[in-house]
């Protein structure tokens, strides 16, 4: 191991500035991809969760990695009620009033309204302007934000607040602060911002829930309405009549009337008429078998207690309630079954003889009978209602159905649904009006049957029905039983949930939606999965997409991509496929992602016609200018919708949505219903609306990423460029040394050689036919000659010396050099086996070249085996190119060693140039070819040099015409200067 | 018989090429540097140089500038073991630009060339 060219040498100061350019790229890499990393995770956990305190966990902990924070929190604003509230905090908790001093969250303080006037919070959603500061006094002063001087008394040293910016406003801000002071350097700020905006998504999203639950209370509401109209009855009126008239017209002080509330097991007073002093009033409940009204209304005895304070039935429901004078209960009944009871008190004792008792059962009788009337007529008078008022003006479906299951009465709701009038339907069976399927497997038969059996409330939820055409609905279905014994009816209402369910199923298709936008990154295929998520049926359900982005340069809105079936057979094709293999949104997303190019998606040429100018007044055009959606319901008769655009979309209604990102409209989705005819309802527009602004923040996502990741590609470029110059200067600084050196080894040599291969020439001449010496002296010549050769070549090496290429047969020259060796391998006992292919065509090549590559490798395989060995040389004609293998059983190169090897100066001999191997390369790389090596320590080296074996000559520069056939060629073939 | 002046510095080249030339017919004069050259051609005026280039004193390029400011008609041969002097403008005033080589073929080819071509311009 000689020398190996010294660093300072080969790099220098070049070196260092290259390790200390590559320290700073690779930083700013890890930087730069650490930041974005930290992003995707607080988008991944935006859409994971509604819950903002999770969210702001993830963000706590992702902005730890670059800023120190004891506080993150999320005030909203609602600038309605001109206050805000902490929606959510981590960490310590110092904004919330009140809990200035300490770290613990003042439990329930969140909900608590701050009246946003003179708030920091105010000025930051009011100028949506970052309020940054670095640094926080003690005693911030007067002119200080409330905030500020709540962050102060807590401790903290700065602070950063954040509008969080949304589709309709600014809808919060997004609170830091640290313990420690802090510089916010630009990207932190920036990384705030995106922070901001995903948590803006979240605190929408989480709107956008609430709003939905209200609806669905909301219809919750109106159908429990109709349930206890239904159930509802008022004789109040009656009541308070007959209660008057008996205490009237029998003198006592107090007469109530309680009803039995069977569903509760009470009776509750309904009416009541003079006055005991009692605290009892209407509506006083009392439990059935307590107390005198009580045990009366379970029993249906009558009681007398002509002295109350001396009757131990009776209930002191109040303290003070002193039980004084008489008291008399009488069941109202209707046959055994109690319906209430009269109950009528005298402050005297002993007032209530055998002929009250008698009068008062009477009455109760009558009492019965009017309110079985009242009743009757309450619930005729009810269904009546019901069926021209509110149940006809329902929009749940009803219909009332006698004992023996047939149709009596139906709303309008309902006969709308099964498009059958009033009269049509009157009378009908079961069957006229529901299907077998949602008569029995929904099993609506079997509880009209147990409703009017057992007179309760009986509810099934989701079940599906077809409504025709071919409709799949969903309906909750409510069954109670009216009327009296003999007359029981059965009303039936069905609420229809199909909206409700089906809007539930898409919030949470628009998660994963957003969830598989939101996550991907890469531009393209983005695009790709957004028009797939607009169009994919199930989700956001129109039949085609169109999706066009703006293009600046061009100063136009140009179509990008289309999706959607191709024509109506394709659409019911596509559609039944969908149906018959259940495929779920996931595996529709991953049929999008097949990495088909987009020319080849069924729509593309509906995108590709597309390219509109941005100051053109076209729908689509103005929906990305005016950042608003525009509903076009016929185009052609919308002057907004050009003609031209009309006939490439082909659909007379659609709508436009613009794709916005950072407040700037980027494109638009262009979807619509061409082959199902829906219509574009507000609610899908709606859906429609809020994915495109999810879309835009992810579409922003990815073209931050797809910048970050240029920027990476060209830094990454820059540095290899920059090993590559150094890679080249080192070379270029090696080979003028080699010059140099060269040059003056090679003219002192030079010269003596001139003049022993001159004299050898002269003796030649002089010995005549002596064929001994005349073969020495050919030996000297020729050897002399090849020196020169040598010489020629290493004081050009620098400079490219062509080769004089002829046709030369390969194998020829490796038996010339052969011969050459011939002594060398006999001295030191080294075996040649040559494996020469016969089908090697003849080479463009220069033989004398040639010779001397393979010269310096066999000259290092002789080193490495030493003495006793093999040399194998094959040939091979494989894929157009000339091969040789030189095999020796040496002693192997060391693997560290192999790089370097075909470096010029580099030697493991003592007394080697090191410059052998690299001629070689040189003469190898010449030709057209290259050179490989492979080696194990303690077996041996091949060498493996290829050659093209091209027939014509394609020399750099154009050597002369073709010399004859081969066999001229001979290690006796004149070298330099041309033949004798 | 044509005159031949062959200036060279290594004893051994200078015999080897005047043993050749002598050998193909011609008068050989021997000078081993570029002064003693021009003295031997203001000495006898020979039909054509030989001139080494790299030599001590002063070198081949030098002398043979002084020699054809005198004779400009004078044939030069450089012969040389360095192929760098043609880069030098100063050696496109020679005849003719021979790289040194065992084999003579090329130098006397030269010689035998030039002769004729300058008998020719004086006949």
């Amino acid at each position: 191991m000689t020398r190996t060219p010294d660093k300072k040498v080969a790099g220098g100061e070049a070196g260092d500035y290259v390790t200390a350019a590559a320290d700073q790229i690779e930083q700013a890499l890890h930087k730069g991809s650490e930041r974005l990393r930290s992003l995707v995770r607080v988008t991944a956990a935006v859409v994971a969760t509604d819950d903002l305190e999770k969210v702001l966990q993830v963000i706590g902990f992702e902005a730890a990695r670059f800023l120190s924070f004891d506080q993150i929190a999320v005030a909203v604003v609602e600038r309605a009620k001109g206050a805000y509230r902490i929606a959510a905090s981590v960490g310590a908790n110092c904004l919330a009033p009140g809990s200035e001093s300490g770290d613990k969250p003042a439990a329930g303080s969140r909900a608590v309204g701050v009246p946003l006037a003179g708030t920091a919070i105010e000025a930051v959603s009011g100028s949506r302007q970052r309020l940054v500061r670095p640094r926080l006094a003690d005693d911030p002063g007067p002119g200080a934000y409330p905030e500020e001087r709540r962050f102060a008394r807590a401790g903290m040293r700065s602070c950063v607040l954040a509008p969080m910016i949304g589709r309709d406003g600014v809808v919060g801000v997004l609170i830091l602060a640290s313990r420690e002071e802090q510089e916010y350097s630009e990207d932190d700020l920036n990384l705030l911002d995106l922070i901001a905006e995903q948590v803006t998504g979240a605190v929408e999203r989480r709107e956008q829930h609430r709003q939905l639950r209200k609806r669905q209370a909301k219809l919750a509401i109106i159908s429990e309405i109709s349930r206890k109209t239904m159930a509802q009855f008022d004789m109040i009126d009656l009541l308070d009549s007959v209660a008057g008239s008996v205490q009237h017209s029998l003198g006592y002080d107090d007469v109530g009337i309680f009803l039995v509330d069977d569903s509760v097991g009470e009776a509750v007073m309904m009416a009541q008429a003079g006055s005991s002093g009692d605290v009892m009033t209407v509506g006083y409940r009392r439990k059935l078998g307590i107390g005198l009204v009580g045990i009366c209304a379970a029993t249906g005895e009558t009681i007398v207690a002509n002295d109350v304070s001396q009757e131990p039935r009776r209930l002191i429901a109040f303290p003070g309630d002193v039980p004084l004078g008489s008291e008399m209960c009488v069941a109202i009944k209707a046959g055994d079954n109690v319906m209430g009871v009269i109950r009528a008190k005298c402050r005297d004792v002993g007032t209530f003889d055998d002929q009250d008792t008698s009068a008062l059962e009477t009455f109760a009788g009558q009492i019965a009978q009017t309110i079985e009337n009242a009743r009757l007529y309450e619930e005729t008078r009810l269904l009546k209602e019901f069926s021209e008022g509110i149940v006809a003006n329902m929009p749940s479906a009803l219909a009332v159905v006698d004992m023996d299951l047939r149709v009596r009465n139906t709303n309008e709701a309902l006969r709308r649904l099964r498009k059958r009038s009033a009269e049509e339907l009157a009378g009908k069976g079961l069957d006229e009006l529901f299907t077998p399927g949602f008569l029995r497997e929904g099993g609506l038969a079997d509880a009209i049957r147990s409703a009017l059996d057992t007179g309760k409330l009986i509810t099934i939820r989701n079940v599906k029905d077809v409504i025709p055409p071919a409709v799949e609905h969903l309906f909750n279905i409510y069954v109670s039983s009216v009327g009296i014994h003999t007359q029981q009816s059965a009303i039936v209402m069905l609420e229809d949930v199909t909206e409700s369910v089906e809007y539930a199923y898409q919030l949470s298709m628009l998660r994963q939606i957003n969830e598989a936008v939101q996550t991907t990154l890469d531009l393209k295929r983005l695009l790709r999965l957004v028009l797939t998520c607009a169009t994919s049926g199930h989700a956001l359900g129109f039949n085609r997409g169109i999706l066009m982005m703006v293009n600046r340069a061009a100063n136009c809105l140009e179509g990008r991509l289309a999706i959607g079936p191709k024509d109506q057979e394709d659409a019911y094709r596509i559609w039944q496929q969908i149906d018959e293999e259940a495929k779920s949104f996931k595996d529709l997303l991953q049929d999008a992602d097949d990495g088909r190019p987009d020319e080849e998606m069924p729509l593309y040429h509906v995108a590709a016609q597309l390219k509109l100018p941005l100051d053109s007044d076209e729908a689509v055009v103005r929906a990305v200018r005016d950042k608003e959606v525009i509903v076009v319901d016929d185009a052609y008769s919308d002057d907004r919708v050009s003609d031209e655009f009309g006939s490439i979309v082909g659909a007379n209604s659609f709508v436009c949505v613009p794709l916005i990102a950072k407040d700037e409209a980027v494109g638009a989705i262009v979807a619509d219903n061409l082959y199902s005819g829906h219509a574009i309802t507000p609610d899908k527009v709606e859906l429609l609306t809020i994915f495109a602004n999810h879309v835009g923040l992810a579409i922003e996502n990815a073209e931050a990423y797809d910048a970050l990741h240029k920027q990476i590609g060209k830094l990454q470029e820059a540095y290899r460029e920059l090993r590559e110059t150094q890679g080249k200067l080192v070379q270029s600084e090696k080979l003028a040394a080699i010059g140099e050196v060269a040059a003056h080894v090679a003219h002192e040599i030079r010269n003596p050689l001139v003049t022993i291969g001159g004299f050898a020439r002269s003796i030649k001449r002089q010995v005549g036919d002596d064929p001994r010496c005349s073969r020495s002296i050919d030996i000297i010549i020729e050897e002399v000659a090849r020196l020169e050769k040598i010489l020629g070549n290493v004081m050009d090496f620098s400079k490219p010396s062509a080769p004089w290429k002829r046709p030369t047969k390969i194998d020829q020259v490796v038996r010339n050099t052969c011969v050459l060796m011939s002594n060398e391998f006999e001295t030191r006992g080294i075996g040649v086996t040559l494996e020469l292919a016969e089908d090697v065509p003849l080479l463009m090549i220069d033989g004398e070249q040639l010779k001397q590559a393979l010269l310096n490798i066999f000259k290092n395989a002789i080193e490495s085996i030493g003495t006793d060995g093999t040399i194998t040389i094959a040939s091979r004609l494989e894929d157009g190119c000339a091969w040789l293998d030189i095999n020796d059983t040496g002693k192997g190169i060391a693997e560290d060693m192999i790089p370097s090897l075909f470096d010029p100066f580099f030697t493991t001999r003592p007394d080697g140039t090191g410059l052998g191997l690299a001629v070689t390369r040189k003469i190898i790389v010449d030709h057209g070819g290259d050179i490989e090596v492979k080696s194990k320590v303690g077996i041996g080296t091949t060498f493996t040099i290829w050659l093209p074996a091209e027939t014509s000559a394609t020399g750099r520069r154009a050597g002369p015409p073709p010399a004859p056939p081969p066999t001229t060629e001979s290690p006796n073939t004149d070298t330099q200067g041309g033949a004798e | 018989m044509s005159k031949i002046l062959l200036v060279e510095d290594d004893a051994n080249q200078a015999l080897l090429y005047q043993q050749e030339l002598e050998a193909d017919g011609y008068e050989v004069a021997l000078a081993t540097n570029g002064r003693e050259a021009i003295q031997a051609v203001e000495d006898a005026l020979p039909d054509l140089i030989v001139m080494d280039v790299s030599m001590p004193g002063m070198d081949g390029i030098e002398a043979m500038g002084r020699i054809l400011s005198e004779h400009n008609t004078l044939p030069v041969i450089l012969n040389t073991a360095y192929a760098s002097y043609k880069d030098n403008f100063l050696s496109w005033s020679a005849d003719a630009y021979v790289i040194k080589t065992s084999d003579l073929a090329e130098l006397k080819e030269t010689v035998a060339r030039l002769l004729k071509k300058a008998g020719a311009d004086k006949a």
